[in-house]
């Protein structure tokens, strides 16, 4: 596959992606699902060796613009390829996640970063995260009070962003700081270095075991005035924006590695008892629930439409399907839940721990549900 | 607006015209005269979501899912003289066992159809047992549903004309959309009533739908809805059986949800006989008696789960 088409059909794109991974098959063991070490640092290297291959092999590339070195063509596309991916027995590598949801952001709001920083992004030679949340500011986000100051040409940061996920390996993060008055107005997306001056990373460790996430920390970080991504005190939109991809392609994303997780299951447990199977059935149409939804979001944010609230309707089924699939594996395998010590098992409990928080990361279920109420089905706001 | 969003925004009238009437059965001669083939053939799934969806909001009444599914199998029947019988038994799935005493209805305007067809499963086959009118035992029941006019029917089930291959899982697979479809609109009712009362009704100085602990109900409905919504849209795309059958179930559950939490915040008012939810619980907990899913979503497991065989449901 060249890198300069302009147009391919999705069933080519997956057909092509699934020989081109047959063809190198050894080359990525390492990042097939079943060989996930329980270390997310050991997971994602290989992860990050595939991601760059299908950069330069080109199917990776479609998707995004031909400023960062994409293809082109619609959003669609790189949802094909993720799923392909899973199909054909691979992880979806760690660090495409948060490309999901910062990469459009990128595009949609800073055709300078774009051009100049993306690509080494998509390409995984970089890894970024979000840095969001902060002590004092989880669900109520725009109570964040992490600070950039104007230094003239540039910024200063200072403060605290926590749960940043990838942080550990993470080279950049685009993070939100208040350069205004308090409230959604106030607040500047920048995209920081992590090596910068002031910086520090600390890894948290999770319930899972793993070090899913990070707090950062800021003292007087210097970042460069071409950083901002959007507008400066414009940050809650290019945040807002972020989200409807976070819900959609992320949820998209899930359902495959559900579906093949449900897979996995029926081969594992062989006969099935009649509430099993009705359990598992459950399970499937949650998953199958979360897919349907998830491709249209994902196909009307492709076309540019902008969805508002109704994505948080992705978000409450995605925590819904996690959950369901995971609590299935739970009852079905229990010894290797309770008493494995394999790699296997050990990575099996962290995924279920991991399912746990799918109701709580990203903006907490109950978040989402005041935001359909309010937002989708107009009821009368709440006190808060 | 597209053309096909203007061909479903014309159907949707229509149809609200259709089943919003005085009289909410829809005869089987009203819907041929609509231009049902037609629509049937040049756009089944706007055909049956449109009608079936209005028909479910509206608590109308007709033969449309015996349609859809002869639609999909026109050797089926020809409900201009014949009704199917639908069976209601959780445990029989959606066909009556070889040997069995048949009992299970016929829908809306059935009744004085000159012949029933009973589809009878003979050793892991579907026949089709066709019986003149006065060879049945029919009687018009009350039951769960005083507005749905059901026709019990009892027989005999002995073996038919076996029906061509895939033909009977086909019907099912749409007839099981049009149900999905209606109970989706049912759902959709009850979230519209719930909404009106929670944003009108005042306690302790505030209107009660502004209690999270309300709000949360009814979020959760449309979240159920939309994916029943959302799961019907992509059975759709290649009419797999199965996909159908997660429609089916997923509609169920938008229903069961509905239910659960609709009556809850409608109070004390929503619990009385002049309250029109508990019409609109009678006509979800009958439907939920139709085409059950459960047998068909087990047999999916094995094949469509393992072999992670889907519909492409993306477009670009």
């Amino acid at each position: 596959m060249t890198t300069s088409p302009t147009v391919v059909r999705l069933a080519d794109l997956r057909a092509s992606l699934h020989q081109w991974l047959d063809a190198h098959e050894e080359g990525f063991a390492a990042a097939r699902r079943h060989a996930e070490p329980p270390s997310l640092e050991a997971a994602v290297v290989p992860e990050l060796g595939l991601q760059r291959a299908l950069w330069d092999a080109g199917f990776t590339r479609w998707g995004w613009p031909a400023e960062c070195g994409g293809n082109g063509g619609s959003a669609v596309l790189r949802a094909a390829v993720y799923e392909q991916l899973v199909l054909d027995g691979y992880r979806i590598p760690q660090p495409m996640l948060t490309i999901e949801t910062l990469g459009p952001a990128i595009v949609a709001f800073s055709p300078e970063l774009t051009a100049s920083h993306l690509e080494a992004c998509l390409r995984g030679d970089e890894v970024w995260c979000q840095g969001f949340s902060e002590p004092e500011a989880g669900s109520d986000l725009a109570a964040l009070r992490c600070r950039a100051t104007s230094t003239g040409n540039g910024w200063a940061v200072s403060g605290q962003k926590l749960w940043s996920s990838l942080g550990t390996v993470s080279q950049r993060t685009a993070m939100l700081a208040r350069t205004g008055d308090a409230g959604h107005r106030g607040i500047t997306m920048l995209l920081v270095d992590l090596d910068a001056p002031g910086c520090e990373v600390r890894p948290i460790r999770a319930s899972s075991g793993r070090t899913e996430f990070a707090e950062l920390f800021f003292d007087e970080t210097p970042v460069g005035g071409d950083r901002v991504v959007g507008d400066v005190n414009g940050g809650w939109a290019v945040a807002m924006y972020l989200l409807q991809w976070e819900r959609g392609m992320y949820g998209w994303m899930r359902q495959a590695v559900l579906h093949a997780r449900l897979a996995d299951l029926l081969g594992a447990v062989g006969d099935l008892a009649t509430d099993d199977a009705d359990r598992i059935a459950e399970a499937w149409v949650r998953v199958t629930a979360l897919r349907s939804s998830t491709a249209r979001t994902v196909q009307r944010l492709a076309a540019g439409e902008n969805l508002g609230p109704e994505v948080s309707v992705d978000k409450v089924l995605l925590a819904t399907a996690e959950q369901s699939v995971l609590e299935c594996e739970r009852r079905m395998l229990p010894v290797d839940f309770a008493l494995g010590d394999g790699e296997a098992d050990e990575v099996f409990r962290a995924d279920w721990f991991y399912a746990r928080m799918a109701s709580i990361y990203g903006g907490a279920i109950e978040i989402q549900r005041t935001v359909v109420a309010e937002r989708v089905l107009g009821l009368p706001r709440s006190v808060r | 607006m597209s053309q096909a969003s203007f061909v479903d925004d014309a159907l949707r009238t229509t149809a609200a015209q259709l089943f919003g009437g005085g009289d909410r059965l829809v005869p089987l001669a009203v819907l041929v005269d609509l231009g049902w083939s037609e629509l049937a053939a040049e756009d089944l799934p706007t055909a049956v979501s449109v009608l079936a969806e209005e028909q479910g909001r509206r608590l109308g009444l007709s033969r449309l899912a015996e349609l859809a599914m002869c639609a999909a199998a026109p050797s089926l029947l020809d409900p201009a003289d014949s009704a199917l019988v639908f069976a209601v038994q959780p445990r029989l799935g959606v066909t009556f066992l070889h040997g069995s005493s048949v009992d299970g209805i016929v829908l809306a305007d059935g009744r004085g159809a000159p012949t029933f067809v009973v589809p009878v499963s003979t050793e892991g086959r579907v026949t089709l047992r066709r019986l003149p009118a006065g060879e049945v035992d029919i009687a018009p029941v009350t039951g769960i549903d005083p507005d749905a006019r059901v026709t019990r029917v009892r027989c005999n089930a002995e073996g038919g004309v076996p029906v061509e291959p895939g033909a009977w899982e086909a019907a099912v697979a749409a007839g099981s959309l049009a149900v999905a479809h209606e109970l989706v609109g049912v759902a959709e009712a009850m979230l519209d009533l719930a909404v009106t009362h929670v944003s009108e009704r005042r306690q302790f100085g505030v209107p009660i739908g502004s209690f999270q602990a309300v709000q949360h109900r009814l979020a959760d409905v449309l979240v159920d809805v939309s994916a029943g919504r959302a799961v019907c849209r992509t059975a759709w795309i290649d009419r797999d059986r199965f996909a159908c059958a997660a429609a089916r179930s997923a509609a169920g559950r938008a229903f069961e949800t509905a239910m659960r939490h609709c009556q809850q915040v409608l109070g004390a008012m929503g619990s009385t006989w002049e309250h029109p939810l508990h019409r609109y619980q009678r006509r979800g907990l009958l439907l939920e008696r139709l085409l059950d899913p459960a047998p068909t979503l087990r047999e999916a497991l094995s094949t469509v789960v393992v072999d992670q065989r889907r519909a492409e449901v993306l477009e670009g």
